[in-house]
């Protein structure tokens, strides 16, 4: 029982951290239709960012989360520009781009800074609450992400902005006719969704640790959950992350260490076989 | 009739054909030169990874080409490696058959993985065949006792003697993958432009909505090219683990697969050689570098990126116009053409029998078609005429191509009858293309890649009939299309388009004929000149046609019989005349009082 319940709890924080993983390329499927493969490999260099101010500014910890989304932001709004803009409507070539993107920042990470893990030092520490162990840096993880992901989900359906970027995604011609820079808002759309992820990835490397690696977990975390909820859906990534988080957290818990992994895997192999709108999303129709 | 439309682009194809020969002929005779002059063992041993990626790359463009980007074919080769790696060491089998039911196993497992995503498209697809390689990784760590886990399998023999070959000896290695090479390019070419298949496979990868209308049955050829691609990944992986002698899962990381894929992208997936020349020049460039796994990764991405912006097709199709212009060829272009035919003067016997006496080709009861709650068609009860022009009219959003796509079962036929010569079916795009039911899109789908001829040609291969070169001339001539014959449909205008694909919805032997709205969109000339095209072809092949058609004073005039539809019902039907007159179709078009 006590089994079951620290496993409950990990889940939870899990899923809160692998949502947060997410909101990033949630928010690029689901207001520009882009299948950024290239999220990893930017989440991961946002983690950089962060780590380098740190370790050589000694910057605190506040102003390095700042940095992170400031270097995420111009990253964003720099392959959006640059690229998939470009490609938009051609789903290959976006793949491709991505892909492209995600082996130079990767191979040049490895190049420039080691493959060694890194670490930004804070000052977490473990909760003990009864029998029960809450490592402090998970639960501010899984906070930061029910702030982030609400505060992502308010400013879509709430605010003016979020109305003119959900115009721009139903129908961005229109959009565009109507008046709307429709560019401009991809751009910032984008820079907003790579600055959370890079803000997601310093959140997380207290858990996860930061090394060129973490490019390909995250991405293929990201997208997993994502899948999961729904492209696009933010409602969807929330509910994603935390399912894949609950369901990751019982599998490592109950399962041998190897078999583990396979879990998640098959529950998205699944979810793509039955219902590949995923939980959250709407079925497009055919022709 | 015989018209001469200028006789020198001839020679300048001819030209560029013999370059493309000589061009290939080439890289063949370095490929199998290339040994002798590279006698160092770490050339040679580049030289075997350089076939094999080969192999692997040109076994991939196959599903690539059918509309599907798959991130596994690394996958499938790790599946071969293990699978013969485990019966040579673990059964003791030799190791020819084991190679071969490396490749089969690798296939079935395609098939399993197929079913499930072949439906996905585009990213879905991608991310499955992703997911799918993280697994099969997983289950090899984790089956340990079986599969060695992390560490892998080593000490992997080498492939036995045949005829006192012996392949210790990397040169004739090399020579054996390069067998491998060509027997996968040989595939490759049945699975394009050699057979029937390999064309419907094409067009399904151009267009699946037109693919299938045009009787190319999607799911099955997707899960046979997925198949062959994968059996050649398993050959390829086997002989590569046996080449190493050794196989590890870090040897088919995801990663690894998207180099494949970047191989078939930078050669030219569209082209039979592509992937070969992807394959040299991506493995060939890092290993003359000795770059770094790292240096190579930043390689491989700056190239993809390359690739995306300045060269979408490819290094090959590069490489050939740079060659073109050096030798100063122009691709053909509209005013140059190379048509010089008899006009055939009668209509080709056709391949069925009328339906005899008072069974209509089509009859519906009750037809419905639904979307969600939605009710897009009611209540229809129609029985099609015979061998004649039946007109389909009614204000916009009333369902006339909902109804046409019930018919050729793109729409849901939720509910009713729908009767083919009596007997009620469940239409498919498929089956009823199969059946003789041809027809054209609102807006007009035609094979960008392919020429007039080509395209009408296959309208006519892929529904099942035989694509007669004198019926198919004939056709090109009562379309006008002559003279532009032999270009590239792509660039044609609207209006030639428009001909392109009535041609290719009538070069089969069609017994029913669906339009939709052919004269949208023409200006007077062409509209009179297609009403008079659409009339005599009607008159010559005695179809049944169906047309929708806004223009109602064309309407009047061709048509015998006359449908209203309004709000997905039918509330007028019979001669033009008296339904022009019927009250409830006037109010229809001009609203209530």
């Amino acid at each position: 029982m006590q089994l079951f319940l620290q496993q409950a709890i990990n889940g939870v924080m899990l899923g809160g951290m692998f949502s947060l993983m997410s909101i990033g390329l949630t928010m690029m499927f689901g207001i520009m239709k882009t299948a950024n493969f290239a999220y990893g490999a930017l989440y991961m260099i946002g983690g950089y960012a962060a780590f380098w101010a740190s370790s050589l500014l000694g910057t605190p910890y506040w102003l390095s989360l700042l940095i992170a989304f400031v270097v995420g932001f111009g990253m964003g709004i720099a392959v959006e520009v640059i690229g998939f803009r470009r490609f938009r409507g051609n789903e290959d070539a976006t793949l491709v781009f991505g892909l492209g993107v995600a082996l130079v920042a990767r191979g040049g990470s490895v190049l420039a800074w080691g493959s060694q893990t890194r670490y930004i030092p804070t000052s977490f520490a473990a909760y003990h609450l009864g029998p029960f162990i809450l490592p402090s840096a998970r639960i501010w993880a899984a906070l930061a992400s029910v702030v982030i992901v609400l505060a992502v989900y308010l400013i879509v359906v709430r605010t003016k902005w979020g109305r003119v970027i959900r115009a721009v995604a139903d129908n961005s011609e229109r959009a565009q006719l109507v008046g709307f820079d429709t560019s401009f808002q991809y751009a910032l759309v984008a820079g907003l969704a790579t600055g959370l992820s890079a803000v997601a990835c310093v959140f997380l490397i207290p858990v996860f640790s930061l090394s060129p690696t973490v490019d390909d977990s995250a991405l293929y975390t990201a997208m997993t959950i994502v899948i999961l909820g729904g492209l696009g859906s933010i409602v969807g990534c929330g509910a994603g992350g935390f399912i894949i988080g609950v369901v990751t957290a019982f599998s490592f818990g109950y399962l041998n260490s190897t078999i583990a992994p396979m879990v998640p895997l098959l529950l998205l192999l699944i979810v793509l076989a039955v219902r590949p709108e995923g939980l959250f999303g709407r079925r497009e129709r055919a022709v | 009739m015989s018209s001469m439309i200028q006789t020198a682009p001839k020679n300048w194809v001819n030209t560029a054909c013999l370059l493309n020969r000589l061009g290939a002929i080439a890289l063949i005779v370095s490929l199998v030169a290339a040994p002798l002059i590279a006698s160092n063992q770490y050339y040679l041993n580049v030289l075997v990874l350089m076939a094999l990626n080969a192999t692997l790359a040109t076994g991939l463009a196959i599903v690539v080409r059918a509309g599907r980007l798959s991130l596994a074919q690394a996958t499938f080769s790790g599946i071969g490696g293990y699978t013969s790696g485990l019966l040579v060491m673990k059964l003791g089998m030799d190791y020819w058959p084991a190679l071969l039911l490396a490749g089969m196993f690798a296939a079935v497992v395609g098939v399993l993985l197929g079913l499930t995503s072949l439906r996905l498209r585009g990213f879905y697809f991608a991310i499955a065949t992703f997911t799918f390689s993280q697994l099969v990784i997983i289950i090899l760590r984790a089956w340990t006792p079986v599969t060695g886990g992390m560490s892998g399998m080593f000490g992997l023999p080498v492939p036995p003697d045949i005829l006192g070959i012996s392949f210790l000896n990397a040169r004739n290695y090399y020579y054996l993958a390069l067998f491998a090479a060509a027997l996968s390019v040989s595939a490759s070419y049945a699975c394009s432009a050699g057979t029937r298949f390999g064309r419907g496979l094409t067009v399904l990868g151009e267009d699946e909505v037109l693919a299938r209308a045009l009787g190319v049955p999607a799911t099955r050829y997707r899960l046979y090219a997925f198949a062959i691609s994968s059996f050649i990944g398993g050959v390829a992986g086997s002989l590569s683990a046996h080449f190493i002698q050794g196989i590890s899962p870090s040897d088919i990381q995801p990663i690894a697969s998207v180099f494949v894929v970047v191989m078939v992208m930078a050669g030219g997936a569209n082209m039979l050689l592509g992937p070969i020349v992807g394959a040299v020049v991506m493995t060939a460039v890092p290993e003359l570098l000795r770059a770094s796994a790292q240096w190579s990764m930043v390689f491989y991405g700056l190239f993809l990126l390359a690739y995306v912006f300045f060269f979408q097709n490819g290094l090959l199709p590069l490489l050939q116009k740079a060659v073109y212009r050096i030798f100063n060829i122009t691709v053909i272009r509209p005013e140059y053409s190379i048509a010089a035919i008899d006009r055939p003067a009668a209509y080709p016997t056709r391949r069925t029998a009328p339906v005899a006496g008072n069974i209509a080709h089509l009859q519906f009861g009750k037809m419905q078609c639904n979307y969600g709650n939605l009710a897009v068609l009611q209540e229809i009860d129609w029985k099609i005429e015979n061998g004649c022009i039946n007109g389909l009219i009614g204000p916009n959003g009333a369902g006339k191509t909902t109804f046409f796509n019930v018919v050729t079962g793109v729409a849901p036929l939720s509910g009713g009858r729908m009767l083919w010569k009596g007997e009620a079916i469940v239409p498919t795009p498929e089956s009823m293309a199969r059946r003789g039911v041809a027809r054209t899109f609102q807006h007009a789908r035609i094979l960008e890649n392919h020429t007039v001829f080509e395209a009408i040609s296959l309208g006519a291969e892929l529904p099942g009939s035989k694509p007669e070169p004198a019926r198919l001339e004939w056709l090109i001539s009562k379309l006008k299309l002559q003279s532009i014959r032999d270009v590239r449909s792509g660039g044609l205008t609207h209006y030639q388009k428009r001909l392109v694909s009535i041609g290719m919805a009538m070069a089969s032997d069609c017994e029913v004929l669906l339009l939709d709205e052919p004269l949208a969109g023409l200006d007077d000339t062409e509209t009179d000149e297609l009403t008079q095209i659409i009339l005599d072809l009607h008159q010559a092949a005695h179809n049944t046609v169906l047309l929708i058609e806004h223009k109602l004073s064309v309407i009047m005039r061709i048509c015998s019989h006359l449908t209203v539809l309004d709000q997905g019902r039918i509330i007028a039907q019979g001669a033009p005349k008296a339904v022009a007159s019927n009250e409830d179709v006037i109010r229809a078009y001009l609203g209530d009082e």
